[in-house]
């Protein structure tokens, strides 16, 4: 930009200078320039300049010297060049014009003023460039790449500092004129302010400027510094918040739902005063309504007490200042946290970059030290100004602070007489940077304290500055820490004791300055943003399967709401608020009627299918497959299918658990999809097709398993049906299982499920089990008694059988049936008789009735043989070890 | 776990402390964090980069970092209490960055010794490092 700023300087409109290149400035030409380059006469009188009006070449030639020695050589300025101020502005086209000249001239007084200013510490952008600060200027006042707050940065140094010398001549009329962006900085300073105090300003208005709105820099008015004093110290509220987007628009000029503020006239009374003029530039303004409005300030703990102690301090020597005018303390004392903030930012303001203040940049904690350090007022003021105000969103008062500090340190510094006005006219700028520009003098929010380091805490409480953010705490209702801050305003005197204080304070070995800077940096997070950032992050938690996204957690929190409710009641289930919206899940796309093809209408929710991948089969791979083997095909098909099988079971269960949390009128489809899903794997286990393949499914552990858990699920008739064909399949499976034994997992549930039987369905199950052909009576016995699982469905059985021979008169039952069973327990029994009882299983599956059983249909003889025996059956064998050790 | 988030954790509790942050390039950078986003992005300020090379160190002061979030590979509070009691020797940059670069070369050095011994086996590969560390 720089490299363009001076090839414009030296393109033969040094008139114009800088602003040649700046599109702004050609606003009017382009508008009536022709379109077509060919329709336009190049040697025009247009382009050639001989238009009444267009420019003053007397002007220009005089802005051509002062821009020459602004730029390049720092010569005291020539101010009988200030008649032609006046016809200057009318020369120029646009605000940015104006403005290039003002700051053009502000370089050149800057430099009268420089001997007087404390030379070490220069705000940077003064600092280091001074041959270039015009045209910095510039580009940052037109170039679209300048931040606010930088571009009200420079404007603050400029303007704050030419007004000085140039209100000492110049008449308000002239003043008005070139002080066009203090007035319109002051202007949104007013307005911020009126908002709050809700009153005009006593002070009549000296001047009206008419800021022209084109100006993208969007001067604002300034204000005097009595002005803002008064102003803050009239506020006794809390500072209403004022968004980022009222802040800009304020910054342009435009009339804020506030009011208008009444200006002061105080301008220009205080001007051959005071040093820095309150006229605060372009960029101060906001921040200065910033301060007012900011209900959160996020001043760094570090941020001295100073402010307070400093006002208290003042009342008394109001007057003592030498060419202080009264009124000009008056804001101070009207405002008391402005006056805490303002000798803190002095000193402190400063990032520690800037040479300007390091020493005071870094001492929070010594208002009055680096002050006394000589560090020129009005040096002072902007830079603390320039860092103080911290720009975020809830800064306002943060400003506020920041611009009543200002003022306040000039009461605590005689000898410099003009401290107040420096860093006044720096607070603006810092607004406008998001957060760009270190919040020196941030105070984090009272929701920031909890987060913020012990030490950095109490140095927060001790620091009057709190003041201020008390009311800001209030605001966001955040009473304990208001208290605190309440009960340390009243408590807090003077800088001394906030000095000594200090130390004490710090837990760390920190320097005082290092923990200081630190603590003016933290709070640059508003809470507000971290609000957002934390609203974000639930958003992205929310889940409408939490046992599925977050299963650890889910189950943690609930067992520990479990045992918090008390040991009592069963599982708690997790209430999961978004299932309510179980139903809308849902969504289809809108789609429209009548048309010729499908219009898609593409949203977050229903993105444009652009590419279709799916899992399909291509040509390679049914080739490949040919060549694996078809056995293992088969078998890997054979495991597809039972993992889908506990897909569905997974889904019953998590329907389960659904049930719970949804309310009642949505459970009814959870329940059926519950039942649609059980079915599907009840016709998984008994389709046609499944019974070929019933063998190897049990074959697998995992369909063993799966049968296992899904028996329960099953209704009578379907779980009938199971046995049935389980059954079936017993002999083979027996043989089959004879080595694993992997079979034991189902028992219980097979034993389970034949609870409840009646007495037909046993029959048919002992039929089964015999086979089809005529059985060799009891031979099938053998085997299916040697296998622990057969041997326990078996006892299962004749368990079951009491139970119903308990529960039913003999005269409700089936004769025959009776008979069928009868003779299948003396077949039980005669084969129990022929095994050994070592061969024989032990039980793991309690059945208590069965040995009952035996005795109600057999003679007592045989039941004495096969007693034992039963009992290693059906006991398991924690029991039959005292069995065998009693008989 | 915070009580802002159940059950996961935030960086916003971890705003104005002292963190150690790794990077995926291998740097680490200690800094008091400012401001993040939802992207995990962060805003390292007073940050320095610290150097290590075997039980000695070397700071760099930075400034203001601010780290894209998916470059961060880990974070951590630091102690500032311990921080002065390190079992680790602090040099000054100078020092530690020839010692970096002499390390760095060791390490080339065997790299390259492993890649011809391979090519000499008959192994030919290239290995695009990715996140390093």
């Amino acid at each position: 930009m720089e490299n363009a700023i001076h090839v414009m300087s030296s393109s033969g409109m040094p008139a114009l200078g800088l602003g040649a290149g700046i599109p702004g400035s050609h606003d009017n030409e382009l508008i009536e320039a022709p379109e077509e380059e060919e329709e336009f006469d190049v040697l025009n009188d247009e382009t050639f300049g001989n238009c009444e009006g267009d420019w003053d070449e007397e002007e220009h030639k005089r802005f051509a010297e002062l821009e020459g020695e602004s730029f390049f050589d720092l010569q005291p300025p020539d101010h009988t060049k200030d008649s032609g101020y006046g016809n200057a502005e009318r020369s120029y086209r646009s605000q940015e014009e104006f403005l290039e000249q003002s700051i053009s001239r502000l370089m050149e007084e800057e430099e009268d003023d420089k001997a007087k200013f404390f030379g070490k510490g220069q705000p940077i952008p003064f600092s280091g460039r001074q041959q270039q600060h015009g045209q910095v200027h510039l580009d940052q006042l037109f170039g679209p790449s300048s931040p606010p707050a930088l571009l009200d940065t420079e404007h603050l140094d400029l303007l704050q500092v030419s007004p000085k010398s140039r209100n000492i001549w110049g008449t308000p009329s002239h003043d008005s004129q070139f002080r066009k962006p203090a007035d319109a900085l002051r202007k949104l300073f007013d307005t911020a302010k009126a908002g709050q105090r809700g009153a005009p300003s006593p002070a009549p208005q000296v001047y009206h400027p008419p800021m022209p709105t084109q100006s993208p820099v969007g001067l604002p008015q300034a204000h005097t510094l009595e002005e803002i004093e008064r102003q803050m110290m009239s506020r006794s509220r809390t500072p209403q918040v004022i968004t980022a987007e009222e802040l800009e628009r304020q910054m342009r000029g435009e009339d804020s739902p506030r009011g208008e503020y009444s200006r002061t006239p105080q301008v220009v009374n205080h001007h051959p005063q005071i040093g820095p003029p309150p006229q605060l530039p372009p960029g101060l303004l906001p921040a200065s309504a910033l301060t007012g409005e900011m209900p959160r300030s996020p001043f760094p703990p570090g941020m001295p007490p100073m402010p307070l102690p400093h006002h208290m301090a003042m009342h008394p020597p109001m007057t003592p200042p030498p060419g202080k005018p009264p009124t000009g303390m008056s804001p101070i004392n009207q405002h008391p946290m402005a006056n805490g903030r303002s000798s803190p930012i002095n000193i402190k303001g400063l990032p520690p970059g800037q040479n300007l203040s390091s020493p005071m940049g870094r001492s929070s904690s010594t208002p009055t030290p680096p002050l006394v350090r000589g560090m020129p007022p009005h040096f002072q003021s902007p830079h603390p100004a320039r860092l103080v105000s911290p720009y975020s969103i809830g800064n306002s008062p943060m400003a506020v602070n920041l611009a009543s500090r200002m003022m306040t340190p000039p009461p605590n510094m005689p000898p410099h007489g003009h401290i107040p006005h420096g860093p006044i006219p720096h607070m603006p700028p810092m607004p406008n940077s998001p957060m760009g520009t270190p919040p020196h003098t941030r105070i984090p929010p009272p929701s920031n304290m909890q987060d913020m380091s012990p030490h950095s805490r109490s140095q927060q409480q001790h620091h009057h500055v709190v003041d201020r953010r008390q009311e800001i705490y209030s605001q966001h209702g955040n009473g304990e820490a208001s208290d605190k801050h309440r009960a340390y305003r009243t408590n807090y005197q003077r800088p001394p004791p906030w000095q000594k204080n200090q130390p004490q304070r710090r837990q760390h070995q920190h320097p005082q300055q290092g923990e200081e800077v630190e603590d003016e940096y933290a709070g640059l997070m508003t809470q507000r943003e971290k609000d957002w950032i934390i609203k974000i992050q639930l958003l992205q938690l929310n889940t409408d399967n939490p046992y599925l996204d977050d299963y650890y957690y889910t189950y943690y929190t609930l067992r520990k709401k479990q045992e918090e409710s008390g040991h009592t009641d069963s599982m708690a289930r997790f209430l999961i608020p978004n299932f309510a919206k179980i139903e809308s899940r849902a969504y289809t796309p809108a789609q429209f009627e009548g048309s010729l093809g499908r219009l898609t209408t593409a949203s977050v929710h229903n993105p444009r299918h652009i590419i279709d991948v799916s899992g399909g089969s291509s040509p390679s791979e049914d080739s490949s497959k040919k060549n694996v083997s078809k056995e293992l095909r088969k078998f890997r098909q054979l495991l597809m299918d039972i993992e889908k099988g506990y897909i569905l079971l997974l889904d019953v269960d998590d329907i389960e658990k659904k049930v719970f949390a949804v309310p009642e009128d949505s459970r009814l489809s959870l329940f059926l999809e519950r039942h649609e899903k059980i079915c599907m794997l009840y016709q998984y286990f008994t389709s046609d097709e499944s019974i070929e393949q019933y063998m190897q499914i049990l074959s697998v552990r995992k369909g063993r398993k799966l049968l296992a858990r899904v028996l329960p699920l099953f209704t009578k008739n379907q779980a009938h049906v199971a046995l049935c064909i389980l059954f079936h399949h017993m002999q083979a499976l027996v043989r089959k299982d004879a080595a694993e034994g992997g079979l034991v997992s189902l028992t219980r549930p097979v034993c389970r499920a034949m609870e409840g039987s009646d007495l037909e369905s046993l029959v048919r199950l002992v039929n089964i089990l015999e086979g089809e052909k005529p059985p060799q009576t009891g031979s099938y016995l053998q085997t299916l008694l040697k296998n622990q699982f057969s041997a326990a469905v078996l006892c299962g059985l004749l368990n079951q059988a009491e139970q119903v021979f308990k529960d039913t008169s003999p005269v409700d039952m089936d004769n025959q049936l009776q008979t069928e069973w009868s003779q299948f327990v003396e077949e039980f029994a005669e084969g129990l008789e022929k095994m050994a009882l070592k061969d024989l299983p032990v039980a793991t599956f309690l059945l208590p009735l069965t040995e009952a059983h035996l005795s109600r249909h057999l003679n007592a003889q045989l039941v004495g043989k096969v007693e034992e025996k039963v009992h290693r059956l059906t006991t398991p064998l924690q029991t039959t070890a005292s069995s065998n050790a009693a008989s | 776990m915070s009580g802002y988030l159940p059950g996961t954790a935030s960086l916003v509790e971890e705003i104005d402390k002292k963190l150690l942050v790794v990077l995926r390039d291998g740097r680490t950078l200690i800094g008091y964090l400012r401001s993040i986003d939802q992207f995990a992005n962060l805003v390292l300020h007073r940050t320095i980069e610290r150097i290590h090379v075997g039980k000695k160190y070397g700071d760099i002061p930075r400034g203001i970092f601010i780290v894209r979030g998916e470059n961060v590979v880990l974070l951590g509070e630091v102690d500032t209490e311990n921080e002065k009691n390190l079992p680790l020797e602090e040099v000054s940059i100078d020092v530690i960055l020839d010692m970096q670069r002499e390390m760095q070369i060791a390490k080339e050095q065997e790299e390259e010794r492993k890649r011809k011994a391979l090519q000499e086996r008959g192994m030919h590969f290239t290995e695009q490092p990715e996140d390093f560390m």
